[in-house]
């Protein structure tokens, strides 16, 4: 009787392990007809920008301006030449996947180009974007001007090409030292 | 002689009058009760699958495995008798509706397959539905034992963030 009574309770404990219903976890057994049971997932993204002006790689093309006398008298606008996408034409290319992001131009002459003695006013260059797709920002003296003018929403897969063109603006003075006038503009990608 | 049937009154009248009560009890053996069972991943907690993409590679259409890789998934029945585990069947399901999320932006389930180790449960890829079948009408008296590698179609650019959701499966008897 005693063993008996013993394996009754066994029975009884067992029958009330059995009848527990736990949570949804990664293993469950229910009694019954159906039974769910959970696995998470996770996808990491890192952040991205991926930002060409040009030609791909390390090179820093030069556009190159060489008005005419008659030109600058006349406030002719001009194309230069030396751009990757042939002319005064560069390539420009932005993949990315972070938000709110902007593109700024600064330079390394902040009085405009320079030649050692003279200068041109940064104003005189300016950018079009030629298809329409990533508005350029504008060059002047004072750099970090920023573009566009509402920040681009991630992700972004851009390709469009900017041209340059020289005009000596109106009321500026011709430069009265013939030379090579250089500056170098630096743009940066930024995700605010 | 007093044939006592309830088992409880004769469970108390042991433990009051140990070897003193005299009793037959009959039995009427029915088996264990009906049951399901179904496991994926570690035998505590939730597992996580983590598909972590490298920078070089986002969104460029290579497929990034998650980790950890060979998640078990077991699932088997007991009914409540020979007869029912040769007749009854029962079916495998995920629900994946609910897309991965990382704030307001979302990856959809059907952007993630899955491999197997042994075609138990057979390679597919997440429906983004809420009964998606796995596993089809399979007799109860059959166990399943695989062992699943999930990927990440990586072929879009998506925002940055860590993206998490949860499938759950499920294994009911029609």
């Amino acid at each position: 009787m005693k063993k008996n009574a013993k394996m009754m309770v066994m029975g009884l404990v067992l029958v009330m392990v059995f009848c527990y219903a736990g949570p949804v976890l990664a293993e469950t057994s229910i009694h019954g007809d159906t039974a769910s049971v959970e696995l998470n997932f996770q996808v990491t993204i890192a952040n991205y920008i991926e930002f060409r002006v040009g030609t791909a790689g390390v090179t820093t093309n030069t556009i190159n301006f060489s008005p005419t006398a008659a030109e600058l008298g006349a406030n002719t606008t001009i194309p230069g030449t030396g751009g990757d996408a042939g002319g005064s034409q560069v390539t420009v290319s932005l993949l990315s996947n972070t938000p709110q992001i902007t593109i700024t131009a600064t330079n390394d002459t902040p009085t405009g180009l320079e030649n050692g003695i003279d200068r041109i006013d940064w104003l005189s260059i300016s950018t079009t974007d030629v298809l329409g797709n990533l508005a350029p920002p504008l060059l002047n003296n004072a750099g970090g001007e920023a573009s566009p003018d509402t920040p681009l929403a991630g992700p972004q897969n851009i390709t469009t090409t900017w041209e340059y063109e020289y005009t000596r603006r109106v009321g500026d003075p011709i430069p009265s030292i013939p030379g090579n006038y250089v500056g170098t503009v630096t743009y940066t990608a930024t995700s605010l | 002689m007093q044939r006592i049937t309830l088992a409880a009154v004769i469970f108390l009248a042991l433990l009051v009058y140990p070897g003193t009560v005299l009793a037959e009890i009959t039995f009427t053996f029915k088996g264990a009760p009906a049951e399901v069972r179904i496991r994926v991943g570690a035998v505590s907690g939730v597992t996580t699958v983590v598909h972590a993409v490298p920078l070089s590679l986002s969104g460029d259409g290579t497929p990034i495995s998650g980790a950890p890789a060979g998640v078990a998934i077991e699932v088997s029945t007991r009914r409540e008798t020979s007869r029912e585990m040769n007749q009854a069947y029962y079916i495998v399901t995920a629900d994946s509706s609910v897309p991965l999320s990382s704030g307001l932006d979302t990856i959809p389930f059907t952007k993630i397959s899955w491999t197997s180790q042994d075609g138990d449960i057979p390679a597919g890829r997440f429906d983004g539905t809420s009964a998606q079948v796995i596993r089809d009408l399979t007799r109860a008296r059959w166990s399943i034992s695989d062992r699943l590698t999930f990927i990440y179609d990586n072929d879009q650019a998506v925002p940055a963030g860590t993206y998490t959701g949860t499938v759950t499966y499920t294994i009911w008897i029609p």
